[in-house]
């Protein structure tokens, strides 16, 4: 690893994250480099940058995933140091160690911990191994569908089918009955295949009303490891994450202690450097189980910075230029809640359909305590090319319940025309009694949810069908060439013609 | 004037009549017409009075296309002259058409012309925004016509397949 300090970061990302990196950089007086597809030329990123690079057309395929390209674009901007964000390059081994070859810090673990971490089959021998507990199912690839099966009836349906790649939700599958399984696993492998080049799949059992609960972790060069306390990430639809709380609303002190010891355990028998999440599956009886560590900064990192006051981006980049971490573990605290609302180009009315299109009308909230991570600007289009996260909303109280009131108070001021979002979604929620008092699973959201409490109120689509009859009306008459007093210009011009004949 | 406009699938006959500035008679589906005082505060952001009631939304047009945001939720839709849109009747929407709500590319083809196919069996993949979804056969049927090839892009609304219900 070349812990060193640098001058100039290449961000390798795009949207918000990529406007996040800049912002950090800017604050630690380094310059950074934005990469652009053509369709983020224009965003926000790429007005924020130093410089802009480029990068190819907007599939990510051949742009934001072309390694060799990226690391071009850092050379030829001169940057000593690469941020990969997350997504993308973020987990891949190869690109963190060219980018290491070439002279460039890395931004990010070393590549021998993304590579341990990175294919989850591996990093489940690799945990079960260093005592820390596991979900129960298949620690290798699956060969076929039979050895699926005969696992499955091993354990028990229902099971989960997981992309060994896998992350962010892709290439998973439940099973509840042994006639889908072999559909199911072709999906997934499909899924892998496509999102992470590699369709390798396997198996776990599915433990019913889990949370999702996680663990950020920090470490150093000279091998200090910290943990800055969990996130509740349990509210997702399609296995994603849509809401995120910190700290959990049901979490006893001595399972967070226990949980944030098993995690700097985890980054230890990794050999971590920077920032990094473990995932727990959390049972009902405060058992919790090791899925996955991601190696990376997480999409839900700023509610990490607001209740314990560390600037996540700030101690990655102060962790790469080779400077102890400076954190000691009995010292850190956190203090009040917060919240994160995921703003997806999403309309929870169609089941979280995505919803891509122009952001005809984009304007944020603001308020005390009140935060927006986004990458857009108004007059953009939301594209078909990437995640449909437009942004994040993140906000801070003194107590959960406070966290929540000042979300739906900024919510209801987000101001966003031109496509359907998540917004309505989250101010049904803040509204269910099992939410407020903090009782939610991952299984909480279904379409039947949704159906029941996203209101379809007339009252509301009355006040919709006037406001867009009103701005069509108005749109109309301004197109219309004003009526003039009196005849037309050719009328006139022909009668002064005439009365000079006379 | 008399506009259609048509938000989420629904379409609703108003008749917008301006009164003075700022003021209009809105009648929605040849209702009792009510008093509505509209002012546009920024480009898209609008303060209505509707009987009584204040509210701020968001609402912007632009040829024919019109998007609105009431209570947080987004919707968009299309606003047509009335006269102008009596022209423009027919078109998709039957009852053995695969269509998809949004724009992607097509990943797999599920079914053959011919081929036989039972309500809910996904006939289609189609990709947008990195999420497989397979389309499902509305009806019970006979594939009859198949209008996109695999990796082909489409557009909002598009019709994929035409599926012959059977009697």
């Amino acid at each position: 690893m070349n812990l060193r300090p640098f001058h100039r970061v290449l961000v390798a990302n795009r949207g918000e994250i990529a406007v996040r990196i800049i912002r950090g950089c800017h604050e630690h007086g380094l310059e950074a480099v934005a990469i652009a597809s053509d369709a983020d030329l224009h965003a926000l990123p790429a007005r924020l940058a130093n410089e802009v690079v480029p990068i190819g057309p907007a599939p990510s395929s051949q742009s934001y995933l072309l390694a060799d390209r990226v690391l071009r674009a850092a050379l030829d901007t001169g940057c000593d140091a690469v941020h990969p964000g997350y997504g993308f390059l973020a987990e891949n081994a190869d690109f963190a160690q060219a980018v290491l070859d070439a002279g460039l810090v890395w931004i990010g673990p070393p590549p021998s911990a993304i590579r341990a971490m990175g294919s989850k089959t591996a990093a489940r021998q690799t945990m079960s191994k260093a005592g820390v507990p596991v979900v129960p199912g298949t620690v290798e690839a699956l060969a076929d569908p039979d050895e699926a099966m005969k696992i499955a009836h091993e354990i028990g349906f229902p099971i989960m089918l997981k992309a060994a790649a896998g992350g962010g939700g892709k290439g998973m599958r439940r099973v509840d009955r042994p006639e889908d399984l072999h559909h199911a696993l072709s999906a997934a492998q499909s899924e892998g295949e496509k999102s992470f080049g590699d369709g390798a799949v396997y198996v776990e059992k599915l433990i019913e009303r889990g949370r999702h609960v996680e663990i950020q972790v920090l470490a150093d060069g000279a091998g200090q490891v910290v943990h800055l306390f969990e996130r509740d990430c349990s509210i997702q639809r399609r296995h994603q994450k849509v809401f995120e709380e910190a700290p959990s609303p049901v979490l006893e002190p001595e399972t967070r202690r226990a949980m944030g010891e098993v995690a700097c355990e985890a980054a230890r028998a990794v050999g971590y450097i920077g920032a990094g999440t473990c995932e727990f599956l959390l049972a009902q009886d405060g058992s919790f189980y090791f899925l996955e560590m991601n190696t990376r900064l997480q999409v839900e990192h700023p509610i990490t910075e607001m209740i314990t006051g560390v600037d996540l981006v700030g101690a990655q980049l102060r962790v790469a230029a080779g400077e102890p971490l400076g954190l000691r573990q009995e010292e850190l605290t956190f203090r009040g809640h917060a919240v994160e609302c995921r703003i997806y180009a999403e309309d929870p009315y169609k089941n979280f359909m995505p919803s891509p299109g122009p952001l005809k009308v984009y304007r944020e909230p603001s308020g005390p305590w009140v935060r927006v991570d986004s990458g857009v600007v108004e007059g953009a289009d939301v594209p078909i090319h990437y995640d449909p996260m437009v942004a994040k909303l993140v906000v801070w109280g003194e107590d959960r319940a406070q966290a929540l009131a000042r979300a739906a108070r900024a919510l209801r001021t987000y101001k966003i025309v031109g496509i359907p979002t998540s917004i309505p979604f989250f101010l049904a929620l803040f509204q269910d009694p099992s939410f407020i008092e903090g009782r939610y699973n991952t299984g909480f959201l279904t379409p039947e949810w949704l159906d029941e409490n996203l209101i379809r109120s007339p009252e509301q689509e009355k006040l919709a069908t006037i406001a867009a009859a009103i701005a069509s009306y108005h749109e109309q008459a301004k197109s219309r060439p004003p009526r003039r007093e009196g005849p037309s210009p050719w009328v006139q011009a022909g009668r002064i013609t005439a009365m000079r004949g006379r | 004037m008399e506009l259609l406009i048509t938000l989420e699938g629904t379409t609703t006959a108003v008749e917008v009549t301006p009164v003075d500035e700022g003021r209009y008679r809105i009648a929605l589906e040849g209702a009792e017409p009510i008093e509505v005082e509209a002012e546009e505060l920024s480009r898209g952001e609008w303060s209505l009075r509707v009987q009584q009631e204040r509210a701020v939304v968001g609402a912007l047009a632009s040829r024919g296309e019109v998007a609105v945001q009431v209570a947080g939720r987004g919707m968009a839709g299309t606003a047509l002259d009335a006269r102008r849109a009596a022209l423009r009747l027919g078109g998709a929407g039957g009852l053995g058409d695969v269509s998809t709500q949004m724009p992607g590319v097509v990943v797999r083809l599920l079914c053959t012309e011919g081929a036989e196919v039972v309500e809910g069996q996904p006939v289609i993949v189609v990709e947008a925004m990195k999420m497989e979804n397979e389309l499902k056969a509305p009806v019970s049927g006979v594939v009859r016509a198949i209008h996109v090839t695999s990796g082909q892009a489409v557009e909002s609304g598009a019709l994929l397949i035409h599926i012959e219900p059977s009697s």
